[in-house]
């Protein structure tokens, strides 16, 4: 799993009072092998919501942890989990809810692997799959069940899901699972869980009404939430080129593939046909590109967001629909094939690259119509975008 | 307003406006009065004019009206003396005295450089001032235009200061230059006799001025400014060379000053401007020629030249500029110019955009757009670019996916298969030496940055472009070094390491890893007892990873993700797809090769010069050869376990591989043929492999002072496999060969060992003796054995054969028989064989027939074979001198018979 420490060294916190910070692993006096575990899946230190998250886990508190997908949630329940558990007694000790069947199975591996030296029996129980197998598995007995809410339920019903002994029930994409459908559902399996069962909740984003809810079945929660993620346009580099036409936009996004080095870009376009344009004509161009648009359906945009962070692409091509929601790490280029239609665009398009304060380029294609766009922008964000430099090296 | 465009408007702007003042004075008759003038005047006078035409009118007309309105206000100058001399000396002082002009004017230019070289700030306070002041004298005009009315001697630095501080500093001092030639030229065409007073006075406030800026610049007297080093040279940027030109000549050619105006022909504009454009160029051509005024002789041009041919001549001194650079200038111009010329700049574009979208999915096609550069480009150049390019891609300050990296690595493994080792051992080399750069100042470079860089060494080592023995040494020397600590970072590195590589490198050199767990251990259980604490659980993380792997503990699927290892096996078929066959095995370079290339040179590139010791150069290469596919660890196992003598002993007897040494210290140092047996089998040779046992095995036999039956048990025992059976057979045929001393051998023969034998042959022939003796007798035992049949005997030629073949056949047959016999002895009357045998009864000896006939039938087909053998058993055998005692007499006797016999009925039938 990559993380960028400097980026999240810059995250800013607003917690509960008392919530002590564990700047290594070791000093949160985990068990040994969990701590193996951890090592071997290739975290080094704690993420700032990490240290700050898991003792507080550990120690027995409600918790309502908050903050930006990409900064460690998963790992910081998971390993909280893992260390409350007893894996001598056979017993289900946690149980974690997620919205999708996807996301359960994911935090399953994520459990497995970090519990990879503990002998832990995890199992992840999710519809669309044989219910007697499921049952099966319960019945031999799990340590940390991952599951989404209805099948949780049913086999907690079927009385083959033991919850006698369930010591910390997690809610992953808290904002998800407390609305919608699944709302009763958590009720529900939180009504038939022990008196003292601890509540973890985790969020990307915690609206009011939510944090509302929890209130509901957590006692004096240890809050940890980082700020609003603020973007701004603070350490990138923005730059434009003026193409004059539309029909040297495609030369010159070439051009600087061959004069810059580039790692991973994100390029926008304003419409799903010219994201499809764009992404053939590049292929044809022999780039491998990743092109995501409003018409695809969640589960195929996972996917090829998955190829695009795993670098099995180097492109990714994009409408405004995706804006908010791209975040890779090794992003550092952004270009703007097309201005975007609406200004406040921008400023989510570009800070794909800015997030965490991460630094990033931004480039622009400016057509002799766009000149006024762009002015619009400037003045807008109160910024300056240059013209983009000869010495091409430098820049990035 | 661009910088270029402010250039041209000066180069064009300023000479016009000095013409102008020209034409005006010729206009309103100012030269006519000097009839010497006229035939140079003519001449110049059309130039002018027409050039004036084609360029400026529309300044020339401003300029016009403008000097109308300021004659007045000239004379009412402060400076009224020099304005009223100007008079004069347009008028007069054509000819002026030579020398006296050519102080004023050398004078003149330190003057300007002097002035030129002060401090900004200065100059514009200073200046502004006197500018400020002849902007209130002149009311109403131009500051630029004041200061071309201002030409004249006294003033000449303050309007050089002034034009300096109005304007935009660059362009000022060709007009300067320009003013001074001019003024000069004027004098110039007066006569010796008339330098009066006046000039002299000029001169005196010349010199004062100069002395008063030198002191500003705290320079002492007589003292020259370095012009060179003036740091002013920018202000010349972009001119035309003809500033410097002028600065040489001037002081030459006063009288062609004005014909030699470059921008008096078209063709020369065209010329400065295409030099304006190129700064750099010509700032570089100003520093050349700066050089060159100093060490030149003076030429000393005839003033009264017909304007033309001066035209051409300063035309012609321009172009030689062009021409001629000093070499060590050159240097410096291109280190000026570019650091990298067009060639590299284009390659770099073509590479980099196929390395920017390099993924997986089109490695085949990036490879093969790289390997085409190869083609249109010097490869060394490509090779340099090429790997900067990649390590500029991966070595990033943020951690690169293992993706990313591996996909790097594949594309180095491939352009290695397909262009060679000197790529690989380039690429090699170039990241090792960033290693080290590491090593020097560790805080260069950015931690991921070195991740990243084992993490490609690694990926490289998985693809095979490298051995294990440099990832040895760069764990062992780098990482685990003695001289310094671990830190945290090292074990970053050793652990990113070991999860890509961990695996392969363990079954490639076990007791390596076993070294580096050892030191490792020690080291940090030193480091913490220093310390005193405890090392964080990172670092016992680490041991315990690598402990695992040390004992093959390590989950395959925790050294790396699941897609990434499914992806290296891809990537691996697609290396394998390339099949170049040239380039498949890894290169053997070590470490401390490539530390000492300065010293050594490079031994893996076929052709360099190669400083180190040869012997294991060839080894290496050997190695490289035969070696790789074999099981590497037994082999060394059987190397490193074998005490040194044998090693000694194995290259005493010219094993000259690895393979060789192996098989004949598995031989020599067995304890009984079944271990050397077990030994042999250890090294799971390839069948080609294999074929070296018999050949070493009968080099043994034959280099033993007397016969050791544990060569023939062992010899038995291999001949269990049917390919070892025919090696053994061709040897024995290649030893009759050899032994009939038949030269047509020569071409086959190509094995080393049988031709050392040989050549020891005829060093010794007691040696031979020796050989025939031992091998005829192993041969013997193995035909008896039934290991080999009789019939290989077949190449045997009975009656013409040589000395050497009838005796080694003879002991052969001999050793045959009695084995044969032997077993087939038949214990009389079943009770006290072993006593009657003991007691030599020979009488009493009863021999049966089946064995013998047994080995006859392989003959059966062989009708010639079964003659000659009746003929030398009968004839030779009987009476061999080699029957030791008389139980093998009857024994051979008896088996003579039987055989004849068994041959006769074959005959027959």
């Amino acid at each position: 799993m990559e993380f960028d420490e400097e980026a999240d060294a810059n995250l800013e916190f607003k917690s509960s009072k008392n919530v002590g910070i564990y700047q290594t692993f070791e000093d949160m006096n985990l068990k040994d092998t969990l701590l193996k575990g951890i090592f071997s899946s290739g975290f080094e230190r704690p993420s700032s919501i990490q240290s700050r998250a898991i003792m507080e886990i550990i120690n027995g508190k409600d918790v309502i942890a908050q903050s930006q997908s990409g900064t460690g949630k998963t790992a910081t329940f998971s390993i909280g989990a893992l260390e409350v558990i007893d894996t001598k007694k056979r017993d289900c000790q946690a149980i974690v809810l997620s919205p999708t069947r996807e996301l359960a199975q994911q935090i399953q591996n994520v459990v497995s692997s970090l519990g990879d030296y503990m002998n832990v029996k995890t199992h992840a129980c999710i519809g669309g799959t044989s219910v007697g197998q499921d049952i099966r598995a319960l019945e031999s007995g799990q340590h940390i069940v991952s599951g989404t809410p209805g099948r949780v339920l049913d086999m907690i019903k079927r009385r083959s899901l033991s919850i006698r002994h369930v010591q910390i029930l997690i809610l992953d994409e808290a904002d998800e699972l407390l609305s919608k459908g699944f709302k009763e559902q958590i009720k529900n399996i939180y009504a038939l869980l022990p008196k003292s069962t601890q509540v973890v909740v985790v969020s990307a984003t915690l609206p009011r009404d939510v944090l509302q809810i929890t209130k509901e079945f957590m006692k004096d929660p240890a809050k940890i939430l980082v700020k609003r993620d603020e973007i701004t346009l603070e350490g990138i580099k923005q730059y434009f080129i003026d193409v004059s036409e539309e029909k040297w936009k495609f030369d010159t996004l070439c051009d600087l593939y061959d004069s810059l080095t580039i790692t991973q870009a994100v390029i926008f376009c304003n419409t799903k046909k010219k994201v499809d344009w764009l992404s053939d004509a590049l292929k044809k161009s022999n780039f491998t590109v990743a092109a995501i648009h409003g018409d695809m359906k969640q589960d195929e945009r996972d996917k090829i967001m998955n190829e695009f962070r795993l670098g099995n692409s180097r492109v990714l091509i994009s409408t405004d629909v995706w804006a908010r929601g791209i975040d890779v790490q090794q992003v550092s280029l952004v270009i703007n094939y097309d201005l975007p239609f609406d200004r406040e665009n921008y400023i989510h398009r570009i800070g794909r690259s800015g997030r965490f304060g991460r630094k990033g380029v931004a480039i622009n294609f400016v057509t002799d119509e766009d000149k006024n766009t762009l002015d619009e922008i400037q003045h807008y964000y109160s910024t300056h975008i240059q013209e983009m430099p000869s010495n091409l090296n430098d820049i990035l | 307003m661009s910088r270029r465009g402010n250039d041209e408007g000066h180069a064009i702007r300023l000479p016009g406006s000095l013409l102008d003042q020209i034409r005006e004075k010729e206009e309103k008759g100012d030269y006519g009065t000097d009839k010497r003038y006229d035939s140079l005047n003519n001449n110049k006078k059309r130039k002018i004019v027409k050039k004036e035409l084609s360029r400026k009118d529309r300044r020339k007309k401003e300029r016009q009206e403008t000097k109308l309105k300021k004659k007045v206000p000239l004379k009412t100058n402060h400076k009224s003396g020099g304005s009223i001399e100007f008079g004069k000396v347009s008028r007069k002082d054509i000819s002026d005295d030579e020398e006296i002009s050519d102080n004023n004017v050398t004078d003149t230019w330190e003057a300007l450089k002097a002035a030129k070289s002060k401090k900004q700030q200065e100059i514009n306070e200073e200046e502004e001032e006197e500018v400020s002041e002849l902007e209130a004298e002149f009311d109403g005009f131009s500051d630029e235009e004041d200061i071309e009315d201002e030409v004249n001697h006294t003033s000449v630095e303050e309007t050089m200061a002034a034009l300096q501080a109005l304007k935009n500093k660059k362009n000022k001092i060709p007009i300067q230059q320009k003013q001074v030639n001019k003024v000069n030229s004027k004098k110039g065409s007066k006569n010796h006799a008339q330098v009066d007073q006046m000039t002299k006075e000029l001169l005196k406030k010349d010199e004062e001025e100069i002395d008063y800026f030198a002191k500003k610049l705290g320079l002492k007297k007589g003292q020259k400014l370095n012009k060179e080093n003036d740091e002013l040279d920018y202000l010349l940027e972009g001119l035309d060379s003809d500033l410097d030109h002028n600065s040489i000549e001037s002081d030459d050619e006063e009288k062609q000053g004005k014909v030699e105006l470059p921008w008096s022909s078209d063709d020369e504009i065209s010329d400065f401007d295409e030099i304006g454009e190129d700064e750099e160029e010509s700032d570089s051509y100003l520093n050349s020629d700066n050089e060159n005024s100093s060490n030149e002789p003076k030429q000393k041009p005839n003033p009264y030249i017909p304007a033309n041919s001066n035209n051409n001549g300063s035309g012609k001194a321009v172009e030689a500029k062009e021409k001629y650079v000093p070499p060590y200038l050159r240097k410096q111009l291109e280190l000026q110019n570019s650091q990298e010329s067009q060639e590299v700049l284009n390659l770099k574009l073509q590479i980099r955009g196929p390395l920017n979208r390099l993924t997986e999915a089109n490695m085949q096609s990036t490879v093969s757009i790289i390997n085409q550069l190869y083609d249109s480009n010097p490869r060394k150049i490509v090779n340099e670019v090429l790997v900067e390019l990649i390590l500029l891609n991966v070595l990033h300050q943020d951690k690169r996916t293992d993706v990313f990296i591996l996909s790097y690595a594949c594309l180095i493994n491939s352009v290695y298969r397909l262009q060679g080792v000197e790529f690989g051992a380039y690429f090699i080399q170039e990241l090792i030496m960033k290693l080290q750069d590491f090593e020097n100042n560790p805080d260069k470079m950015k931690n991921k940055e070195l991740v990243n860089l084992i993490s490609i060494l690694g990926y490289c080592y998985i693809f095979g472009l490298i051995s294990c023995k440099i990832l040895y040494d760069v764990i062992k020397q780098k990482l685990i070094s003695s001289s310094t600590d671990i830190t945290e970072l090292k074990i970053e590195m050793l652990l990113q390491l070991i999860k890509i590589s961990g695996s392969q490198m363990r079954s490639d050199d076990p007791s390596s890893l076993k070294d580096i767990i050892l030191n490792l251990t020690r080291k940090i259980n030193d480091q913490e007892k220093e310390k005193g604490e405890k090392s964080n659980s990172r670092t016992r993380y680490l041991i315990n990873v690598i402990s695992d792997l040390r004992n093959n503990k390590l989950k395959s699927g925790n050294d790396i993700n699941g897609n990434t290892s499914q992806m290296i096996i891809r990537m691996k078929k697609f290396l394998g797809s390339i099949n170049h066959n040239k380039f498949h095995d890894p290169i053997q370079v070590s470490l401390d090769d490539i530390e000492n290339i300065e010293q050594k040179g490079k031994w893996w590139l076929v052709g360099s010069s190669w400083k180190g010791n040869t012997v294991n150069e060839n080894t290496g290469d050997v190695i490289k050869d035969s070696v790789v596919e074999v099981n590497e660890d037994v082999m060394n196992d059987i190397l490193d376990s074998a005490e040194p003598n044998w090693l000694e002993l194995a290259k005493a007897q010219r094993m000259n591989t690895d393979i060789r040494r192996a098989i004949f210290i598995s031989i020599m140092s067995a304890s009984d043929f079944a271990d050397a047996f077990e030994k042999l089998n250890k090294l799971q040779l390839k069948r080609q492999q294999e074929r070296e046992i018999p050949k070493i095995l009968t080099h043994c036999v034959s280099i033993e002072k007397t016969y050791n039956p544990y060569y023939a048990f062992l010899a038995k025992k291999l001949c269990g496999s049917h390919s070892m059976r025919k090696t053994f057979q061709f040897n024995l045929w290649d030893l009759i060969k050899e032994l009939e001393g038949n030269e047509d051998n020569e071409g086959h023969e190509h094995d080393l060992l049988l031709k050392l034998d040989r050549g020891a042959k005829e060093d010794n022939e007691e040696l031979t003796l020796q050989k025939i003796l031992n091998l005829g007798r192993l041969y013997g035992v193995l035909i008896a054995e039934g290991s080999l049949p009789l019939n290989i005997l077949r190449v045997v030629d009975f009656l013409t054969s040589s000395a050497d073949t009838i005796i080694f056949v003879e002991i052969l047959l001999v050793t045959f028989l009695n084995q044969v016999a032997k077993k087939s002895e038949i214990s009389a009357f079943g009770a006290g064989k072993s006593n009657a045998n003991k007691k030599g009864d020979l009488e009493d000896l009863r021999f049966e027939d089946n064995l013998i006939i047994e080995k006859i039938a392989s003959c059966k087909e062989e009708p010639l074979l079964l003659k000659s053998l009746q003929y030398f058993l009968q004839d030779k055998i009987k009476l061999s001198d080699f029957i030791k005692n008389k139980r093998e007499r009857k024994r051979i006797e008896w088996a003579c018979d039987s055989i004849c016999e068994v041959i006769d009925e074959f005959l027959k039938a």
